[in-house]
């Protein structure tokens, strides 16, 4: 069931209607009905892999829950529920691991030794790294006991397999979503009113802006040579794509689950507003990088022998930078994972090491940054630092994601090449025209420039504080309802035809 | 508490009402006035004894009028390009539901077998245009829910939004005036008749466009294809309809490019429809001598067919079919 269909907005609304129709205590059992409703609409199997993680880890957790309360031993009970913790993590990882990484193993091997393997037919469930990561935070938080294990075998299915956010997260964490989800809300007119403008503007970002930045990039990266005047726009409409594609997504799903009165964590925060390549993971699929942080760097970093590396550090490099050395491999090895998470193919390892490094190397050269700047006489608070420092984010950002999206590494070497040796901006007007002369237009450039600066400015609105859904409600009904069919209508008519690839971010 | 609750319900119903006023305002002012639209109308308000149901092949391959000259019947082309045999069970459930016909021509095309109907256009092409009806319904809760949200939506989402707009004023003076003149629907390349057949006017074959064929593997078959396949000979039976399938002429030139998958295809239908005991004309193999495959005879390499040699493969057509001996 395609998120944009028609069966699904039905299905939605039928949902909806249920759930505000039964009493209050019940709404959940409308949630998980729908949930495994919607989940099934992808296959048996896929399904069944979703029950298999859902019940290893809430045997998990009930195993770890009845540790704690027969042993009062702390030692005792810790080293006890420590081995049930390795079982319900391998049990969950190994299915994410076979499924979507036997494949991308298969290629590389296929890379090295110039043949082609894969494994035909092996079943990739939708949303698989999003509930994996979900369910592996839960049995997290119950060994380190900052949540009780749920005794409610229906509620933790709810928790796992909410339709929402199912698909492509964002990923939650038990605490802050589970009461929301069992609780049951009245139904308010204020949560359906925000939560359609939300859905129609994540449908307007990914539809509009990312369905036609996509196509541009694609048709210049099918002829880099022969657009070599525009290649430099390869990246840049890729970060469009990218952030319009998932954070649309994400706008879409947080939308539906407004409507059930359920607000999900965000997960992007204007991410290209970053001052630093730091400051963007924390904008940045955020409850990844939350996770991140709670689940692989934290106790990664204060682990035991990562502490010996600490100590060594001290005594080699001296105690500010021994002390900087534990975060740095921490961050290396994060973004390692990062990488991972995205696939198991060169260019999303690659692409997460560049991101270790760099924040790595920052916080290693931090001091001297500082002295430079001091020695330079340059204002950290004034507006035009910032400016440069969020142009040299975007920037650093960007070539990270040039590597992900050309074909190789010679590729990405000839696009930088031809930025700044052929840059012609005006063979944007002369790719041929698509399907029904639509494609490659002036027009469509014009939509998709004027799509950005609405974009651009909405998101500067909301870093100053402000919020438009706020204002727009503000306003009369009348005009909220014109607004909203509006942005709809600019959707659907204004957006390529072929936009058929749905949300990026829904692969993984 | 229980006067909120109603207030919400009665702002959500508003709210809702005012959006449903400005999609159907857009859709009058930008959905284009096609021929579609044309023929159900006609379909619906005017008894024809036959209807042509299939591709394009037999939209431009067949007319009415001719095949039926001095029987004394009526007809109406309904085939048209990116018809599947999903839209083909809809119209022909349309045309039960309204005026029934005594004979349905089926050109099946191998091509709509192996493939999936494209999201998109074809999904409103037919369904916007169906007046409200059971046939419509049904349509709706089986072939629109795949559909992207756009196709109900808006509709014209597919139409270049500058030329449409340029096009509101006739688009209101032809809905709102209840136009249903052909006129405009004739091009320099076409002829549209009343009878829905498209007369395309002859192309030299150098000026031919490039071929693409969808080529036919017996294990591409889709499932829902066949199963729409008959569910349209089930409705004939049903409503003492004769159904007669076809595959129109092909050009030499293209059947010879791919003789294996032609011929697969042809094994195919022959023995489905044997299987079914339906008439199959196929006029590649069994009917091959009985029309010329001259590429001189077609438009493209696709087997559409120019005006002449369609009148004169709808008069051999006629003869087939309709002739008191047939």
């Amino acid at each position: 069931m395609s998120l944009t269909s028609n069966l699904f907005f039905f299905f939605l609304a039928v949902c909806l209607l249920c759930y505000y129709l039964v009493p209050l205590g019940r709404r959940w059992i409308v949630l998980l009905a729908a949930s495994c409703v919607f989940y099934l609409s992808f296959g048996i199997p896929a399904f069944l892999c979703l029950v298999y993680s859902t019940l290893v880890t809430y045997v998990t957790g009930r195993v770890i829950g009845q540790i704690y309360e027969r042993y009062t031993d702390r030692k005792e009970s810790r080293k006890r529920a420590r081995s049930v913790v390795i079982i319900g993590m391998v049990l969950d990882f190994a299915m994410l691991a076979v499924l979507k990484y036997t494949n991308d193993i298969l290629g590389i091997f296929g890379q090295i030794l110039h043949g082609n393997y894969s494994l035909k037919g092996l079943l990739l469930p939708l949303g698989i790294s999003y509930y994996t990561f979900q369910t592996v935070s839960y049995i997290l938080d119950v060994y380190w006991k900052r949540t009780e294990a749920e005794k409610n075998f229906l509620h933790f299915a709810l928790f796992v397999s909410f339709f929402p956010q199912l698909v492509q997260g964002p990923i939650g964490r038990y605490k802050t979503l589970m009461p929301q989800l069992t609780e049951g809300h009245a139904f308010r007119f204020r949560n359906l009113q925000f939560g359609l403008m939300r859905m129609a503007w994540g449908l307007f970002k990914s539809m509009l802006l990312a369905g036609w930045a996509g196509l541009y990039r694609r048709a210049i990266c099918a002829d880099v040579d022969h657009f070599s005047g525009i290649a430099v726009f390869i990246v840049l409409l890729y970060s469009v794509e990218l952030y319009g594609s998932f954070s649309g997504g994400i706008d879409f799903v947080l939308g539906i689950a407004e409507l059930f009165g359920i607000h999900l964590d965000e997960n992007f925060r204007r991410p290209y507003f970053s001052v630093s390549l730091s400051d963007f993971w924390r904008r940045w699929h955020i409850t990844l990088g939350t996770w991140m942080r709670d689940y692989v760097m934290y106790p990664l970093t204060l682990s035991r022998w990562m502490g010996k590396i600490g100590k060594n550090a001290r005594k080699r490099f001296g105690k500010k930078t021994g002390l900087l050395i534990p975060m740095c491999i921490s961050s290396i090895i994060v973004f390692f994972l990062v990488g991972l998470w995205h696939g198991a193919a060169f260019n999303n390892i690659g692409w997460g090491l560049y991101n270790g490094v760099i924040i790595a190397g920052s916080n290693l050269l931090a001091d001297s940054f500082r002295k430079w700047k001091t020695a330079l006489h340059i204002n950290g608070e004034s507006k035009l630092w910032k400016v440069f420092t969020i142009l040299r984010t975007f920037i650093l950002v960007n070539i990270g994601w040039l590597f992900d999206t050309t074909k190789n590494f010679g590729e990405a070497l000839k696009v930088i090449g031809y930025s700044f040796t052929r840059l012609h901006p005006s063979q944007f007007l002369s790719i041929a025209a698509g399907r029904l002369g639509r494609a490659y237009t002036p027009t469509a450039l014009t939509i998709l420039g004027v799509g950005v600066l609405l974009l651009f400015f909405v998101s500067l609105f909301q870093e100053r504080g402000s919020c438009i859904r706020e204002r727009i409600s503000r306003c009369p009904l009348v005009v909220q309802v014109l607004i909203f069919s509006a942005l709809l209508a600019a959707t659907a008519l204004l957006s390529p035809m072929a936009a058929e690839r749905g949300f990026i971010y829904a692969q993984y | 508490m229980r006067n909120t609750k109603i207030i919400s319900v009665m702002k959500f119903a508003g709210c809702l009402a005012v959006f449903v006023a400005v999609l159907l305002l857009l859709d009058l002012m930008l959905y284009p006035c096609t021929y579609v639209r044309n023929d159900l109308h006609a379909l619906t308000t005017e008894q024809d004894d036959v209807l042509i149901l299939g591709t394009s092949n037999s939209r431009m391959g067949i007319d009415p009028d001719t095949m039926l000259k001095g029987t004394g019947k009526t007809g109406r082309n309904l085939a048209n390009g990116g018809e599947y045999l999903c839209d083909s069970y809809y119209l022909l459930k349309l045309a039960v539901e309204k005026n029934r016909p005594s004979t349905v021509i089926l050109d099946v095309d191998p091509g709509y077998l192996v493939t999936e109907k494209e999201k998109g256009n074809n999904y409103l092409l037919f369904y916007h245009e169906f007046p409200v009806s059971r046939a419509k319904f049904s349509y709706l809760t089986a072939i629109m829910p795949q559909s992207d949200f756009r196709a109900l939506l808006f509709p014209s989402y597919e139409y270049p939004l500058k030329s449409m707009i340029g096009r509101i004023p006739s688009n209101l003076r032809v809905k709102l005036g209840g136009d249903y003149s052909s006129g405009q629907f004739s091009t320099a390349n076409m002829r549209y008749h009343e009878n829905g057949f498209i007369e395309r006017y002859p192309v030299s074959e150098d000026k031919f466009p490039g071929w693409n064929p969808v080529l036919f593997e017996t294990d591409q078959v889709k499932e829902d294809n066949i199963a729409y396949l008959e569910k349209i000979i089930r409705l004939c039976r049903d409503h003492d309809i004769r159904l007669v399938t076809t595959t129109l002429p092909q050009p030499d030139r293209s059947l010879v490019s791919f003789p294996e998958n032609y011929e697969a295809a042809w094994d195919y239908l022959s023995s489905f429809m044997k299987k079914n005991n339906v008439k199959y004309f196929n006029f590649n193999r069994e009917y091959y001598d009985s029309f010329s495959h001259d590429v001189t005879g077609f438009v493209d390499y696709d087997g559409h067919m120019n005006g002449e040699s369609a009148e004169q493969f709808s008069a051999l057509l006629g003869k087939m079919l309709f002739s008191t001996n047939s």
